[in-house]
C-alpha cells in the first residue's frame, strides 16, 4: 500500500529541481562574486598600468581620450549592450527578455568597464558588476537548460551576488536586487538572493580579507534638533539628485540624437572632457572611494568638497552620457559624501545648536544622493547601516532619505534607470 | 562540472588579488619613502599628500596611518587626525604611541579627563622592547606638565614622586624633575633633585639656580643667595633667577625681624620699610583706586603712628612692636598692588619678609 505522504513522480522532479536550483544558486553566487572581485582588481590594475604612481598632466589629459577611442570601437562593433551602467539593461533583460542576457555581454562589460573606469572616467564599478553577475547567471541557466522561469530567476541572484561582492554589503545587495532589478520587495526569490549574497561575500572576504570599503567614523546624534539639519540635508540632496538626473538625461539625449556614424567616437568625446577635468581636478578619477573616505573622516575642507561635488557631477554626466561603460552607483555616493560633508561644515559653523562632525553628514549625504538618484530608499538605508553598523544613524538617515526621494520624485518623476532605458526605446512593464 | 570550473577561477582571482596587494604595498612604500623628505623639512602639505597616498595604497599598514595622523595633527587638522587615531586604536587599544597621540590631541581640545585617560593608557601601553622605560619617563613628564597646567597639583606631585622613585641617572632629567617640583610648589623635593645634579655636575647653572630658587621658596634667603651667586659665577642668570637673587639680598638687608642684628639696626630697617610703604601710598594715587577711600587714610595714619612709636627709646627691643610695624608696612604695600601694579623688588622684599615671619596681612 502506498502512503499518502510519499512524493509522487512530479513532486520528486520538483524537489530535485529545487535542489539543483539551490546548488546552482550557490555556484553562480561564487562565480558572480569572483567576477566582481576580478573586475575590481582589473580596474585597479588598469589604472595603475595607465597612470602609474604620479601621472604627468599630459598623461591625465590623453589617457582617457585614447582609451575611449579603443572602448568606443569595442562598444560599437562588438559589445553594444555593454554601454553605461548595466543596471537598466539587467532590469530590461529580467522584465522583457525572460532574463536572457547574451554571453558576450558580461565579457564585453568586463573588458570595456575595466578600460573605461581604469582610464579615469568618473564612473562606478557596481553597476557593471551587476550586469556581469546577472549575465553570467543567465548564461549558466541557459547552459543548464533550465526552464525559462528558473533561468529568469537566476538573473537577480547573480546581480545580488555580484553587488554583495563589489560593495561588501550583503543585506543591501539583496534589497537592491529586490527593489531595483525585480521591483518587488515581496518577491519569492528573496531566499535565493540571500543565499547568493552571503555566498558571494564569503568568497570576496576569503580573497580580499575583511577589509572595510570605508573607514566610517563613530556616529552619534549630538542634539535632537540636528534632525532638522538632516531634513535640510535631504532637501539639498534631493535637489542635487534632480540636477544630476536631468543633466545626465539631457546630455544622453543629445548624444543619442547625433548621427549613428558618430557612435563609435562618442566615448572619445567623453574621454576628451574627462581628460581636461582630470588635469584640473584629478580627484574625480575613476571610482574615487578614497576621497569619500577622506570626506567622512573630516579630511577635506569646505571649498574642496564643494568643488569635488560639482566636478564629480559634471564628469560623471559627461562620461556616462557619451556612452562609456561604467555605473552611477559609486558617483552618486561620491557626490553625496561631498555635498553632505560640505553641508555638515556649514551646520557646524552656523547651526544654533551643537552638531556632529561633517563626517556624519557626509555619511548620511551618501545615502541621500543614492535614494534621490537610484530611487532605492531601502537599499540606501541598509547600505549605510551596514557600513556604520550603528542603529543611531537610522533615524536621521530615513528622515533625510525620504525628503530627498520626495523632492527627486517631484521634479523628476521617472527614475533615472527607467528614463535611460526609455531613451533607447525600451519600456518596462508598469507593474 | 560548474563547481569544478569555479575552483581554478577562485585560485586565479586569489593570485590576482595577491599580485594586486603586492603592487599596492610597493606603491604605499614608495609614497611613504617620498614623504620622509618633506617631513624632515616640515613641509607638512606635501608630506600629508604623500602619506595619504601611502595609507590609501596600503590600508593595512598602520604605520602609514599613524604617521599621517601625526602629520595632520602637526598641521592643525586635528579632527581628521583624531578619527584616524581612534580607528587605529580600535584595532590596537594597547598601543602606547596611538594613545599618546590621542592624549596630545585631547590636550589641544581642552578635554582634560579624556587626555588624562589617554596619557595613562599610553603610560601603561605597549612600546617597542627597550623603549618602555624611556618612553614611560617621557610621557610621565609630559603628563605632569599637563596636570600642572590644569592646576591639578596633587596628581602632578603623585606622578612626580613616581618619576623621582625611578631615580633617573641623567642630570638633565633630574634637573627637569627639580623644576617641575618647583612648579608644583614642592621646594624641598625640588632641592633634593638639584643637589643630586650638583653631586654629578657641580657647576650646573640650572641646578645652582634651581637650588637657589628652592631655598628661597623655603624661606632660606641666605642659602638661596649663596646658590644664586654661585650660579651667576658660572654664567648670566635668567631674569627670574636674577630677580630672586635681588629679592633674597633685599630681604637679608632689610628684614627688621632678622636674627643676629642689634636693636638700633632693627629700628632703622623698620623705619625704612614704613617710609617706603608710605611713599608708595603717596606716589601712586592709591586713594582713588581703593574701594574704601578711607582705608588709605587709615593706613597712612597707622604708619604715622608706628613711626612715632618706633622713634621712642627702647623700641628696637620690643618684638611685638616690630612685628606690628612690619605687618603694617606689608599691608600698605599689598593695598597698593591693585592700583599701582606689581611691586618693585624692594617693596616686594618687605611683603616677603612679613610672610617669612608669618605676619598675616590681608
Amino acid at each position: 500500500m502506498i502512503s499518502n505522504d510519499a512524493p509522487t513522480g512530479l513532486q520528486k522532479l520538483a524537489n530535485r529541481e529545487n535542489q539543483v536550483f539551490l546548488a546552482l544558486t550557490i555556484v553562480i553566487a561564487v562565480i558572480a562574486g569572483l567576477s566582481a572581485v576580478l573586475f575590481t582588481l582589473a580596474i585597479q590594475g588598469t589604472q595603475h598600468f595607465l597612470f602609474g604612481l604620479s601621472p604627468s598632466w599630459t598623461r591625465l589629459l590623453l589617457v582617457p581620450m585614447l582609451v575611449s577611442i579603443v572602448t568606443g570601437f569595442l562598444l560599437a562593433r562588438f559589445f553594444p549592450g555593454a554601454r553605461g551602467s548595466g543596471v537598466p539593461q539587467t532590469k530590461a533583460a529580467y522584465h522583457l527578455q525572460e532574463g536572457r542576457i547574451e554571453a558576450s555581454i558580461p565579457i564585453g562589460k568586463f573588458i570595456t568597464g575595466a578600460l573605461c573606469v581604469g582610464s579615469g572616467h568618473s564612473m562606478g564599478r557596481e553597476g557593471p558588476s551587476v550586469q556581469i553577475g546577472a549575465g553570467l547567471a543567465s548564461a549558466i541557466g541557459r547552459w543548464f537548460k533550465l526552464s525559462p522561469e528558473r533561468a529568469k530567476s537566476l538573473v537577480p541572484v547573480g546581480a545580488a551576488a555580484a553587488l554583495a561582492a563589489a560593495f561588501n554589503t550583503p543585506v543591501a545587495a539583496v534589497l537592491f536586487s529586490l527593489e531595483e532589478i525585480i521591483g518587488d520587495m515581496n518577491a519569492p526569490l528573496i531566499g535565493s538572493t540571500v543565499v547568493a549574497s552571503v555566498s558571494a561575500v564569503i568568497v570576496e572576504r576569503s580573497i580580499l580579507g575583511d577589509e572595510v570599503l570605508f573607514r566610517v567614523p563613530a556616529y552619534h546624534l549630538v542634539h535632537p534638533a540636528e534632525l532638522i539639519g538632516y531634513a535640510f540635508l535631504g532637501i539639498v540632496g534631493g535637489l542635487v539628485s534632480v540636477a544630476f538626473c536631468k543633466g545626465l538625461l539631457r546630455l544622453r539625449a543629445f548624444f543619442l540624437n547625433l548621427p549613428a556614424r558618430t557612435l563609435i567616437f562618442q566615448p572619445a568625446i567623453g574621454g576628451v572632457a574627462a581628460g581636461i577635468m582630470l588635469v584640473f581636478v584629478p580627484q574625480v578619477m575613476g571610482v574615487g572611494y578614497q576621497y569619500v573616505d577622506q570626506a567622512m573622516n573630516g579630511g577635506l575642507v569646505l571649498k574642496i568638497m564643494l568643488l569635488l561635488c560639482l566636478a564629480k557631477l559634471v564628469a560623471t554626466i559627461i562620461s556616462y552620457a557619451s556612452g562609456n561603460a561604467g555605473g552611477i552607483f559609486a558617483p552618486s555616493l561620491y557626490i553625496g559624501a561631498m555635498a553632505g560633508g560640505a553641508f555638515g561644515i556649514l551646520m557646524q559653523r552656523y547651526a544654533p545648536f551643537p552638531t556632529g562632525g561633517p563626517g556624519a553628514y557626509a555619511l548620511v549625504g551618501m545615502g541621500v544622493l543614492f535614494a534621490g538618484i537610484i530611487r532605492a530608499p531601502m537599499t540606501s538605508v541598509f547600505m549605510i547601516f551596514e557600513l556604520t553598523q550603528d542603529y543611531q544613524i537610522l533615524v536621521p538617515l530615513m528622515v533625510a532619505n525620504m525628503i530627498s526621494l520626495l523632492i527627486s520624485k517631484h521634479f523628476q518623476p521617472k527614475p533615472v534607470y527607467q528614463a535611460l532605458l526609455e531613451q533607447t526605446g525600451i519600456y518596462l512593464p508598469k507593474d | 562540472m560548474l563547481a569544478a570550473a569555479a575552483i581554478p577561477l577562485f585560485l586565479f582571482t586569489r593570485t590576482m588579488a595577491a599580485w594586486n596587494r603586492e603592487s599596492n604595498v610597493a606603491a604605499g612604500r614608495s609614497w611613504y619613502e617620498r614623504a620622509s623628505e618633506p617631513l624632515k623639512q616640515h613641509n607638512s602639505v606635501t608630506a600629508i599628500e604623500y602619506l595619504r597616498k601611502a595609507a590609501a595604497a596600503d590600508r593595512n599598514n598602520e604605520q602609514y596611518s599613524l604617521t599621517l595622523a601625526e602629520a595632520l595633527d602637526g598641521d592643525g587638522q586635528v579632527e581628521e587626525a583624531r578619527q584616524i587615531l581612534l580607528r587605529l586604536r580600535n584595532s590596537q587599544p594597547e598601543d602606547g604611541r596611538i594613545n599618546l597621540d590621542l592624549a596630545r590631541i585631547s590636550v589641544k581640545d581642552d578635554e582634560v579627563e579624556i587626555a588624562r585617560k589617554y596619557y595613562h593608557q599610553a603610560l601603561y601601553g605597549m612600546w617597542p622592547a627597550g623603549q618602555v622605560e624611556p618612553e614611560q619617563s617621557r610621557i610621565r613628564m609630559e603628563l605632569v606638565r599637563f596636570l600642572l597646567s590644569q592646576q591639578d597639583i596633587s596628581n602632578a606631585v603623585s606622578e612626580l614622586l613616581i618619576l623621582a622613585a625611578y631615580n633617573p641617572s641623567d642630570t638633565a632629567t633630574k634637573a627637569e624633575l627639580g623644576l617641575l617640583f618647583l612648579q608644583a610648589d614642592e621646594p624641598n623635593r625640588a632641592l633634593n633633585q638639584f643637589l643630586d645634579v650638583l653631586k654629578l655636575e657641580p657647576t650646573s647653572t640650572i641646578a645652582l639656580a634651581g637650588a637657589g630658587e628652592a631655598e628661597f621658596r623655603s624661606g632660606n634667603d641666605e642659602a638661596a643667595k649663596r646658590w644664586l651667586q654661585s650660579a651667576a659665577q658660572q654664567g648670566p642668570l635668567s631674569a627670574e633667577a636674577q630677580h630672586t637673587l635681588d629679592l633674597a639680598g633685599l630681604i637679608l638687608s632689610g628684614d627688621a625681624l632678622a636674627n643676629g642684628i642689634d636693636a638700633r639696626e632693627r629700628v632703622r630697617r623698620l623705619t625704612q620699610s614704613l617710609m617706603r610703604a608710605s611713599d608708595r601710598l603717596d606716589t601712586c594715587g592709591i586713594q582713588s583706586a581703593l574701594s574704601d577711600p578711607g582705608a588709605a587714610e587709615t593706613l597712612k595714619e597707622e604708619i604715622k603712628q608706628m613711626l612715632k612709636q618706633v622713634g621712642r627709646q627702647g623700641a628696637g627691643a620690643d618684638l611685638n612692636l616690630l612685628r606690628d610695624g612690619l605687618r603694617i608696612a606689608s599691608s600698605a604695600e599689598l593695598a597698593g598692588t591693585k592700583a599701582c601694579g606689581p611691586l618693585s623688588a624692594p617693596n616686594e622684599a618687605i611683603v616677603l619678609a612679613a610672610k617669612r615671619h608669618k605676619l598675616n596681612t590681608p
